[in-house]
């Protein structure tokens, strides 16, 4: 369950609301010379190519116009797209990924269903469990450069679907077990998508986790709750949940130990935002020279119809 | 004791002299009986003195002979009391509080020129009264808030009772009450403190030069000590505030012999707020309150014993509740303490006080959502014996011997969860226990009658011992391996010498140089999550992974009285440097001490801090006050963060200024103002955005503690009317204005955005948060 940023929000506004007095002022600063980063949002998962979407950093009290502006991209008609957007993204990149022998220079495609809408991707190399992948970019004068490396999937065992509530039950949560490996050191991210709801993989809140705890166990269990997606259609505070009758994609990831370090100050820093009470989480990127991730994902995928009182065990 | 006799000679060959006659007693005041601590006794013929201890003892061993003794006492009538000493006599002092005197002679009163003679430095004391004098935020009279108004000390917050001494961190002042560590001096997350002034008599703070008597942090003391409760007759005292009301009632149980007093104080914020808050409002049954209650009974079995019973209770509670979130929050916490103590006169010259104390402060948060629950407990325990002797073989002389042992039990954070049906639970293999034992001893001696010496050694020894469960990690954070040790296994152990020495050099009357040095271990941590001091922030012991905090200060000194002691003043440099701090690594969070060894998630480092400050106090007259004025820099250095740079700590002050002034229009009528000046907090700052993962808001950090927020300024006025007098019964008015140019001081800043991202209508800001803008208060407290 998200105890995230909304509670933190509530717990100060209930301290505050004590102190009846106190007031808000609005502040800025000054950032001299803010040089925009590269953003990097890239990931090789095992059986597809790598994807990889660059944006860029912005200082923080800049102010956001929200006109639109006219794109134009090789191979496409020309496309209105809000300034923000059409500020941030890198369009004339060079991305470069190598499996130390062979390499394959990205190119760019529009993705209708991940923002920021445009994509550069691969074409020779496909990830391979226990592969090595170095990703390098030149924009903005910049140059980045990261490696990360795709484990070995864990497959689940079993899935089944615990309702909401006695009332409430035709929506609710699933769950599901695997068996940790007995070496050290598994980080697992969980991805859903729901036939006819989503167009692309969401993820819980918290997405990411470790066997720190529980290395070697047998039966982990674990549960996912249906992701945000903003930019999907939704039903208020039905989102959060699977109904009974949909088909889910379950994808159970492995990742390593930089993309889980990554993805773990990543929830942290999002949950954090307007928390005064939180340290100053800064996101551990795995980039170097630039901002953000480059992912490499062992997948387990399979599909699970919610049913209400069962549970399906996966051969 | 003939072995310690001869080992003291060995050591202080001085104690050689002449046969020589005692005068001892007490000195107590004359209305309530009550022992006066740090009263002067001078011998106007050797222009040497002593002082009075904690239990008002004092004791004089010179030549046989006729003298003339002057007392003094902050606050009290001096007094001339001629004597012929021809044999050991027993004297005991009254005197009377200045109050009661008529105007000539309070000119002639409180006389005392302890700051230039003693070997003292950077120490201050001040009497409840003077506190009490000053304007106060709700009303609520505040010990550690006027605390804060002297050079060298910063407040950690607005409003905020946390403080920190000489770039010291908050958990390196020793805050003793009647000799019980308080762990959490803080109510309401820090805006009051566990302190009621009404059961409070004395407070010192000792912000370098620390004596070989006290130890185990590294910054500074804070010693406060409670009343005894009027030995003559019955009495009760009380208030009523916006806030909170308070009521004291203290009284003989046999006159002269036996007292008692019992202080009680209770917020009532929370019964306040309840119209406002309907039963069917998402926040019904969310609230606060706080209590605390001090009480404490002595009885003086014969002149040369005495007993003290005192204990001290609080409890803040805090709940939150949200349907529509459904969450239902429970965070309770608060200390306990309770001492038993003994006096002992051995002889007119050997005085010793033993005390048997517990001590314990405890935080829980339970935290329900759905049907998730969260419970989280973290919490320390003390049992300590203490044993002090004071030995006072002649008037060159004055030693201090003794020795510690508390026995703490840490339980830095026992967590457990359910959610529905599944039960996580780290029970009792966290907790740390530990043995913590120290001997002292020092000698403050005259070597000529312009360098007096106080000389000290303290010796201290901590272990931590079994049950504990030592988590091993790889370089990843991965569990590589546990250690586990059974009861009273040494876990590990640290034997530490800790050498003191202050010097005075007497320039002439009205004028002295003090230097000092000190060097101080500190056996236990306090580690913050948060940016601001909170109940949740933990102790935790040293051990296998945190080393001994080490300390080390030199200070020198320049004290200069005017105008026959009417004016003090004086003007002191320190450096400070601090060795083994520790912090949480950046990215750690609260969950990360679940089945974890909390100290694993730290990182280590250091710091340093120098300065300098100055003070001018007028001690008496129609107008008192002091002006009080820092200049210093603060910085840390952690190899986790900042990339190992140095960084400016976030109680860095530049400069710091207080200027406080009381004043007696009438009989009736009295007025106080405060100014403070202080400059801005260090903050990290968000100095970027951007978007990932499906255009998730993620923010960029500047350089640690970068940034300072705005400079902090405040005056605050208030007078007090005293309402006619009746025979048994007297009161006042307190009419309070905090911050009267209602100057938005900044108390946090924090930095998000509103509007939708996906469509690209958003905006991204900053906002201060200012917790108290202009406040007036009234209150009104009795006395019969």
């Amino acid at each position: 369950m998200k105890i995230g940023r909304s509670t933190y929000r509530l717990i100060l506004i209930a301290i505050l609301a004590l102190l009846v007095y106190s007031c808000e002022d609005d502040i800025t600063f000054e950032f001299a010379n803010y040089d925009p980063k590269v953003v990097v949002d890239a990931s090789i998962e095992e059986g597809d190519v790598a994807k990889v979407f660059l944006t860029r950093s912005r200082s923080y009290f800049d102010p956001i116009s929200d006109d639109l502006v006219l794109v134009s991209l090789n191979g496409y008609q020309p496309f209105y797209i809000p300034r923000l957007l059409s500020e941030i993204l890198i369009l004339d990149a060079e991305v470069v990924v190598s499996d130390g022998s062979i390499t394959d220079t990205l190119e760019i495609e529009i993705d209708k269903f991940n923002y920021p809408y445009v994509m550069y991707k691969g074409k020779h190399i496909v990830g391979e469990t226990g592969g090595s992948y170095y990703l390098s970019i030149r924009a903005d004068s910049k140059e980045m450069s990261a490696v990360t490396s795709i484990p070995e999937s864990i497959p689940i065992d079993s899935l089944w679907f615990e309702p909401k509530s006695h009332f409430e039950d035709s929506i609710g949560y699933i769950h599901g077990i695997f068996d940790d490996p007995p070496e050290v050191g598994n980080y697992f991210r969980v991805f859903t998508k729901t036939i006819g709801r989503d167009s692309t993989f969401v993820h819980p809140w918290n997405s990411v986790g470790h066997d720190r705890d529980i290395n070697g166990e047998e039966d982990i269990e674990f549960s996912v709750y249906h992701g945000a997606n903003d930019f999907e259609e939704n039903d208020g505070s039905q989102r959060w949940y699977f109904k009974v009758g949909e088909e889910v994609i379950v994808k159970f990831c492995t990742i390593d130990n930089d993309s889980y370090e990554f993805w773990r100050s990543f929830q942290q820093n999002a949950g954090g935002a307007g928390n005064p009470f939180a340290s100053p989480a800064p996101t551990i990127t795995n980039i170097e020279g630039g901002l953000g991730v480059w992912t490499g994902y062992g997948v387990y995928t399979t599909i699970y119809k919610v049913q209400k009182n069962d549970s399906v065990h996966i051969e | 004791m003939r072995i310690f006799y001869v080992f003291l000679l060995i050591v202080f060959p001085g104690l050689l002299m002449a046969q020589n006659v005692t005068v001892s007693g007490y000195i107590r005041d004359m209305e309530t009986g009550e022992d006066l601590i740090g009263a002067n006794i001078v011998v106007a013929e050797l222009k040497k003195g002593a002082s009075s201890n904690t239990y008002g003892y004092y004791s004089i061993s010179i030549k046989e002979g006729s003298y003339t003794l002057h007392v003094s006492y902050i606050g009290y009538q001096s007094q001339e009391i001629p004597i012929d000493l021809n044999e050991n006599t027993k004297l005991n002092i009254v005197l009377t509080p200045a109050e009661n005197l008529t105007q000539e002679v309070e000119v002639r009163a409180e006389k005392t020129d302890r700051n230039i003679t003693s070997t003292e430095m950077g120490t201050v004391k001040m009497p409840v009264k003077q506190i009490k004098a000053l304007p106060v935020l709700f009303g609520e009279v505040d010990i550690l808030k006027t605390i804060q108004l002297l050079p060298g000390v910063q407040s950690a917050n607005e409003g905020s009772t946390g403080f920190y001494v000489r770039g010291g961190g908050p958990d390196q002042n020793l805050i003793l009450l009647d000799g019980a560590n308080v762990y959490n001096s803080a109510h309401l997350f820090g805006f009051f403190s566990v302190f009621n002034a009404d059961a409070i008599k004395d407070v010192k703070l000792i912000k370098g030069g620390m004596p070989a008597n006290y130890g185990g942090r590294l910054s500074s003391v804070l010693d406060i000590s409670m009343k005894e409760g009027n030995m003559k007759e019955y009495a009760a005292q009380g208030g009523i505030g916006l806030i909170s009301s308070r009521l004291t009632v203290e009284g003989p149980l046999k006159k002269d012999t036996s007292s008692f007093i019992v202080s009680g104080r209770r917020t009532y914020i929370d019964i306040l707020a309840k119209p406002f808050i309907s039963d069917t409002s998402m926040f019904a049954g969310s609230g606060y309150y706080f209590y605390d209650l001090n009480a404490k009974i002595n009885y003086r079995l014969s002149d040369k014993d005495r007993v003290f019973l005192s204990g001290y209770f609080g409890r803040d509670v805090f709940t939150f509740k949200n349907s529509e979130s459904d969450i239902d929050m429970e965070i309770p916490w608060g200390n306990a303490t309770a001492s038993l103590r003994w006096n002992h006169l051995f002889s007119d010259k050997l005085f010793v006080n033993t005390t048997a104390i517990f001590s314990d402060y405890q935080f829980d948060i339970n935290i329900k959502q759905n049907d998730y629950r969260l419970k989280l407990f973290s919490g320390i325990t003390d049992y300590s014996l203490i044993t002090d002797f004071n030995y006072f073989p002649n008037i060159n002389h004055k030693m201090n011997f003794g020795a510690h042992y508390i026995y703490h039990i840490f339980v830095p954070s026992s967590v457990s969860t359910k959610s529905d049906e599944d039960v996580f639970e780290v029970g009792d293999k966290l907790r740390q226990y530990a043995h913590d034992l120290s001997w002292y001893v020092s000698d403050e001696f005259s070597l000529n009658h312009r360098i007096k010496v106080n000389a000290g050694l303290r010796a201290s020894f901590f272990q931590q011992v079994g049950p504990f469960t030592r988590y091993l990690k790889d370089e990843d954070g991965n569990f590589s391996d546990t250690i586990n040790y059974t009861k009273g296994d040494d876990v590990t152990h640290f034997f530490n010498v800790e050498p003191r020495l202050s010097v005075r050099f007497q320039v002439n009357e009205n004028s002295s140089v003090k230097a000092s040095y000190t060097q101080n271990y500190q056996y236990i941590h306090m580690a913050s999550l948060s940016a601001i001091t909170m109940p949740t922030d933990l102790w935790v012991p040293s051990s296998d992974v945190v080393k001994p905090q080490f300390g080390v200060q030199y200070s020198l000194g320049y004290f200069h009285n005017f105008r026959n002691n009417l004016f003090e003043t004086s003007a002191e440099i320190y450096y400070k440097k601090l060795d083994h701090q520790i912090e949480y690594k950046p990215n750690s969070t609260v969950g990360d001490n679940i089945g974890d060894n909390a100290d694993n998630n730290f990182t280590f480092g250091e710091g340093q801090s120098y300065g300098l400050e100055l003070f001018v106090k007028k001690n008496y007259g129609k107008t008192t006050g002091w002006i009080g004025y820092t200049l210093s820099k603060t910085t840390r250095q952690f190899e986790q963060i900042n990339n190992g740079e140095v960084f400016s700590a976030k109680y860095d002050r530049r400069h710091d200024l207080s200027l406080i002034v009381t004043h007696e229009l009438s009989d009736r009528w009295s007025v106080s103002a405060v100014f403070v000046y202080a400059t801005g907090s260090a903050f990290t700052p968000t100095i970027a955005w951007y978007l990932m993962d499906n255009a998730t808001f993620i923010t960029e950090f500047g350089k640690y503690n970068s940034y300072r927020m705005k400079n902090y300024h405040r005056l605050d006025l208030s007078a007090t009317y005293q309402l006619k007098k009746r025979k048994h019964f007297s009161s006042s008015l307190n009419f309070s204005i905090y911050n009267i140019y209602n100057r938005h001081n900044p108390y946090f800043i924090y930095f998000d955005y509103e509007g939708e991202i996906t469509s690209g209508v958003f905006m991204t800001f900053a906002k201060q948060i200012t917790v108290f803008p202009i406040l007036p208060s009234i209150s009104w407290n009795f006395e019969f």
